[in-house]
């Protein structure tokens, strides 16, 4: 083993594993946004939470909800809104149920809970913002009756919308998520580069180990001709 | 004496621990896994690419650690050959700095490197933005991994069986891990002893959340938590040359 065998073996490697993930990234680089939505009948006393949780990545996501008689968010949460949600139950809003997915390629949690709640402690969320120490605001009913909320997304952070539905409607909400900065070398570009280490790997790997060519040391016979020595063959 | 004749011991014994092709697969398999979560995942931050694509890496860099290093280490005292490298002429100080070098510090080294170089790579405009973030988040990954290598060093010298060091390393290492894991669970809140403790044993979580989350935050930890494992490593190396060249018996 020389240093140049390592280091020639390990830019193989390295070149190989990328040479393969371009070839992967062609078809199976991740690049489209989160697209989500439904519709939720909501009983007197119970509300709709939208939530997401952002692992990975930065973005911006836009809820959008219809039939709705108001709707608060609040956003650059430093937790899970899982465990956030269980934790209300301090201020009597109590989860009823949640579905939470884990978007791994995108590097979010987002799902939609049902808590029960009073509508007037709902209602009362801004006023709580400084004892939750969450800033919660009340979005605005847009001239269609719709309410579109805006949101930006960091890694470890998160947002909650709660929704509080009207008397016989059910409520209908659709979120979007779009990474922002997210942003790759070319696939094509990968595998050239994986490509170029291989041969940098194999060129340093050859270098130090003797080249046989039909059984016969060509590195040898080559130092023999140009170095002047007399080849066995004259 | 220079640092030449430990380095030449060092390149002796390396050349055992990055005997091919065990090694060269691991470091393919590890690049190439890397590579593949870079194009199935999106990433817009270099810290969070950092944490994402070395985590795995750190267990499989932990595991080789235990069973290739350390369970090396302990042959090579069980088959005698740590006798005829005591017997070059070195100081045994100079022999324990050679083997931490060949055992841990540099297939760890490489372990967590190549993996990141990959992702550095494929994510070149997001890591160009927030070098300090990468890098930062990277030298916890490579701290944390010479805790563990070195940890187990320790565990071989102590041991002298090659099986017996590498399995008492892996239950080090997972219950080192699951203690932390409890901690945080059992956390109520992130002012909490506990929070801080499972912070502080994870250095690599640390420096992402010292860079991720802005002043004041609960989350953000302090310094206490940030030198804990750094500390611990620089203790452990120490003691592991220093038990080598004093009390170590053969």
């Amino acid at each position: 083993m020389t240093p140049s065998t390592v280091i020639g073996r390990l830019l193989m490697a390295l070149g190989l594993s990328l040479i393969l993930a371009g070839l992967v990234g062609v078809n199976y680089a991740q690049t489209s946004p989160l697209e989500a939505g439904g519709s939720q009948f909501l009983e007197e006393n119970y509300s709709l939470v939208v939530a997401m949780y952002s692992m990975s990545s930065n973005g911006t996501a836009v809820v959008k909800v219809w039939n709705a008689s108001q709707v608060f968010y609040v956003s650059d949460l430093l937790a899970d809104p899982r465990s956030l949600l269980h934790s209300l139950s301090t201020f009597n809003i109590n989860l009823s149920q949640s579905s939470f997915q884990h978007v791994f390629r995108l590097g979010v949690v987002y799902g939609t809970a049902i808590v029960k709640a009073n509508r007037q402690i709902i209602s009362a969320l801004p006023g709580l913002s400084t004892v939750l120490k969450f800033n919660i605001r009340q979005a605005q009913r847009g001239p269609d009756g719709t309410y579109t909320v805006t949101l930006h997304v960091r890694p470890g952070t998160a947002f909650m919308v709660f929704i509080v539905g009207r008397e016989g409607v059910p409520v209908r909400y659709y979120l979007k998520y779009q990474v922002v900065g997210a942003e790759r070398l070319d696939s094509t570009l990968i595998s050239a580069s994986g490509l170029a280490l291989v041969g940098v790997g194999a060129v340093l790997y050859r270098s130090m180990r003797p080249v046989t060519l039909l059984g016969e040391n060509v590195i040898r016979r080559l130092r023999g001709r140009v170095g002047g020595r007399p080849s066995r063959r004259g | 004496m220079g640092l030449r004749r430990p380095l030449m011991l060092a390149y002796l014994d390396l050349s055992d621990t990055l005997k091919p092709p065990v090694f060269d697969l691991l470091v393919f398999t590890l690049t190439f896994m890397s590579a593949i979560v870079c194009y199935i995942q999106l990433y817009s931050s270099g810290s969070s690419l950092a944490l994402n694509v070395l985590s795995p890496v750190l267990v499989a860099t932990a595991l080789y650690l235990a069973l290739r290093s350390a369970g090396g280490l302990a042959f090579l005292i069980s088959t005698r050959s740590l006798e005829v490298y005591m017997a070059y002429p070195l100081s045994r100080r100079g022999v324990a700095g050679a083997l931490l070098l060949s055992r841990v510090i540099g297939p760890g080294g490489l372990l967590i490197s190549l993996p990141a170089v990959a992702a550095a790579l494929i994510y070149l405009p997001v890591v160009r933005a927030d070098l300090e973030g990468f890098l930062a988040v990277y030298a916890g990954f490579l701290v944390q991994a010479l805790f563990y290598g070195l940890t187990f060093a320790l565990i071989a010298l102590a041991s002298k069986n090659s099986g017996s060091a590498g399995i008492l390393s892996l239950i080090y290492y997972f219950t080192y891990n699951l203690a932390g894991f409890i901690l945080a669970t059992i956390s109520s809140t992130p002012s909490s002893l506990t929070f801080k403790a499972s912070q502080a044993m994870s250095f690599y979580l640390a420096v992402y959340q010292w860079v991720t989350m802005p002043p004041g935050s609960p989350l953000r930890p302090g310094l206490g938590e940030l030198l804990a494992v750094p500390l611990a490593t620089l203790a452990i190396g120490l003691l592991t040359v220093e038990y080598l060249a004093r009390w170590f018996e053969p």
